[in-house]
């Protein structure tokens, strides 16, 4: 139990790290790459023999430092002089390993990163404000089409009239298949919401990001099959032969399903959280990477990104230990040395 | 076995058959495949769309009649005489701009597809076909890492960045739909490896597997001939057309948020189409269209995909 939680803990800190890597490598091979030269000499206090780049791959030290505001610069890179005109130096950016590992990783553990060049302030002072309403609207919609999903899968399995069961099912793929943009859209054609932010606009936040992007339907259809397949088991035959509550009886069972069916969609719901806050002018954390991505702020991008994906691994890693916990089989299986 | 033997006994001999089958009823394979119908039937359209020569209304200066001019005097967002849906925002015919649109994501997400399936199959078939070992312990890491990024922000942050780096984002249209469709696709590889990995591993206790093992063929033959190809398309084909839906639904919406994420407002596209006229009303065609199209070939592509998945794995038992 303990050796099977532990490597959960481990995969889950893995994944935390590798994603962010992975996102970094990115981000530094792009042309936007937080490594490029960006701060312009100051010729007032240069020295010759200072290091200095005209673009990345044009990187050395200072030859030569005349006098006044030069019109011209020298830099020796790898021997070789290279002359250019002065406004194209700059002070050479962070290295890879300074910039990821001490400037990103080592401020987080200090509680500081850096400042967002497109907010003006500090990046996980961004984060910070805008992760209640982004966790807060993820969530809440999560609960909302569990809940909606079950009480629609019990009607849908008891409604004794197949062609019912067929329409209601075909209405509500079709409405839950538009997109939330669209139904966030006639939200707001249609007057239904002020443009200011309050109470009413998060429920309905909540309500197109239960609805949309196909998430309820995919939820419904994901239940549906699980008490299929539960109803066509030994136990559930005997309850019902019995006359026992089948629900009584299904509902330990479906259990796991729905923790495995809400964890991967908390990915999705992440994203269309993305469209419903820019749509609302909601201030979460799918509005701050609308806005780092216009300004092309790396930095605010990679803690976002590493806070996103950190929440995704979190919810993995809980649908794990519930997994471990509600399924004796996965105990037994590592103590028989499965 | 001669190539007439391996065609009767192979997959394309199912596909064939399956698509004799389709006689029968079953609505979702009807709808999904007059959408895959209508989406070609656009984009060949658009392709063959002489922009230039689009008519446009005049007015009633020029008596009410449509002329062969670029001049944009037909008013915008408007029903014009002669226009089925009126005129778009830029004063187009909503009807060919609709068409028009399939470009900004038909080619696109058939690249988008491409990378997934390519990547997908690839590494969901060596982790599942090499269990036990680093190769499928290293693989199913990468996959979890990629899979942790939600595709939108992943698509969000690749573009942004894009447009930050360049001067005329506007102008490289092209660069930046290729962009969304790879990180779209890359995004997508996770989901499609995991299936092809469930079904390599499930395959790989079959006796005709271990058949083919002590007849000696090789792990490639095995797995690309025997399973792959001979019984994982359909796995491929549903998360074909689940993908091309998918791109569909965050191309839209990417266009939907402003040309610093999708497509640019003067380029037609679905997603900027259902905002461009803002007339207040949800019965204007100039809203309806557009997001008729938009949730019409998402759905019939998913059912199209549930559909073929469906009755692939019902043959099979």
């Amino acid at each position: 139990m303990v050796w099977l939680l532990g490597q959960r803990v481990g995969h889950f800190l893995a994944v935390l790290f590798l994603s962010s890597l992975v996102l970094t490598l990115f981000l530094w091979a792009s042309p936007g790459s937080p490594g490029k030269p960006r701060v312009d000499i100051d010729f007032s206090t240069a020295t010759v023999g200072e290091p200095a780049c005209f673009d990345r791959s044009t990187c050395g030290t200072l030859a030569s430092m005349p006098e006044g505001v030069p019109s011209t610069v020298a830099i020796d890179v790898g021997g070789e002089r290279v002359v250019r005109e002065a406004r194209f130096a700059r002070e050479p950016g962070p290295g890879f390993v300074q910039w990821f590992f001490v400037g990103f990783w080592g401020g987080l553990f200090q509680g500081d990163v850096g400042e967002s060049t497109a907010f003006l302030e500090p990046a996980l002072t961004v984060v910070a404000r805008g992760a209640p309403y982004t966790v807060g609207l993820v969530f809440a919609a999560l609960i909302v089409s569990v809940l909606l999903a079950l009480i629609l899968t019990a009607v849908l399995t008891w409604l004794p009239f197949p062609s019912l069961r067929g329409a209601i099912r075909s209405v509500l793929l079709i409405v839950s298949i538009t997109p939330v943009f669209i139904l966030g859209y006639m939200l707001q054609t249609q007057g239904v919401l002020p443009f200011e932010m309050n109470a009413t606009v998060l429920a309905a936040c909540v309500a197109i990001l239960f609805l949309g992007d196909g998430n309820l339907a995919e939820i419904l259809l994901g239940l549906e099959d699980e008490v299929r397949k539960l109803r066509s088991r030994d136990y559930i035959h005997a309850a019902n032969l019995r006359g026992a509550s089948l629900w009584v009886h299904m509902l330990p069972g479906l259990l796991l399903p729905v923790t495995s069916i809400s964890a991967a969609k908390v990915a999705f719901l992440l994203g269309s959280v993305v469209i419903a806050e820019r749509l609302f002018r909601v201030p979460g954390l799918g509005e701050a990477s609308l806005e780092a991505a216009k300004e092309g702020d790396v930095l605010l991008l990679l803690t976002l990104t590493v806070f996103i994906t950190g929440l995704v691994a979190l919810v993995a890693l809980v649908r794990d230990v519930a997994e471990i916990a509600i399924d004796p089989r996965l105990r037994r299986g590592r103590e028989d040395g499965g | 076995m001669s190539a007439l033997g391996r065609f009767k006994d192979g997959a394309a001999a199912d596909v064939l058959q399956t698509v004799l089958r389709w006689r029968e009823y079953d609505y979702r394979l009807i709808f999904g495949s007059l959408t895959v119908l209508v989406l070609v039937v656009f984009r060949v359209w658009a392709i063959f769309l002489d922009v230039l020569t689009m008519e446009v209304y005049t007015g009633g200066s020029a008596g009410g009649r449509f002329t062969a001019s670029v001049a944009r005097v037909a008013p915008n967002c408007a029903q014009a005489p002669g226009y089925l849906l009126g005129t778009d925002q830029n004063a187009r015919p909503l009807g060919l701009t609709l068409v028009e649109a399939t470009e900004a994501f038909f080619e696109p997400a058939l690249l988008s597809c491409a990378i997934a399936l390519v990547l997908g199959t690839l590494l969901g078939a060596v982790a599942g076909y090499f269990r036990g070992g680093l190769l499928e312990s290293g693989t199913k890491l990468l996959l979890t890492v990629v899979a942790s990024y939600p595709r939108l922000i992943l698509v969000i942050v690749a573009v942004g960045i894009f447009v930050a780096s360049v001067d005329n984002p506007g102008g490289q249209l092209g660069l930046r739909l290729a962009m969304i469709a790879t990180f779209l696709g890359l995004a997508y590889v996770p989901t499609l490896a995991f299936a092809i990995y469930q079904k390599v591993g499930a395959f790989q206790r079959e006796q005709f597997v271990e058949a083919a093992r002590a007849h000696g063929l090789s792990h490639t033959r095995i797995l690309g001939y025997h399973i792959l190809w001979a019984n994982c398309l359909p796995v491929l084909a549903r998360h074909f057309f689940y993908l091309f839906g998918y791109f569909i639904l965050v191309e839209t919406s990417l266009s939907f948020l402003g040309s610093h994420y999708g497509v640019p407002a003067s380029t037609p596209s679905w997603g900027n189409l259902v905002t461009g006229c803002d007339l207040g009303s949800l019965w204007a065609p100039a809203f309806v269209a557009p997001a008729v199209c938009i949730v019409g070939s998402i759905l019939g592509l998913t059912l199209l995909g549930d559909a073929i998945g469906e009755r692939f794995e019902r043959r099979r038992g």
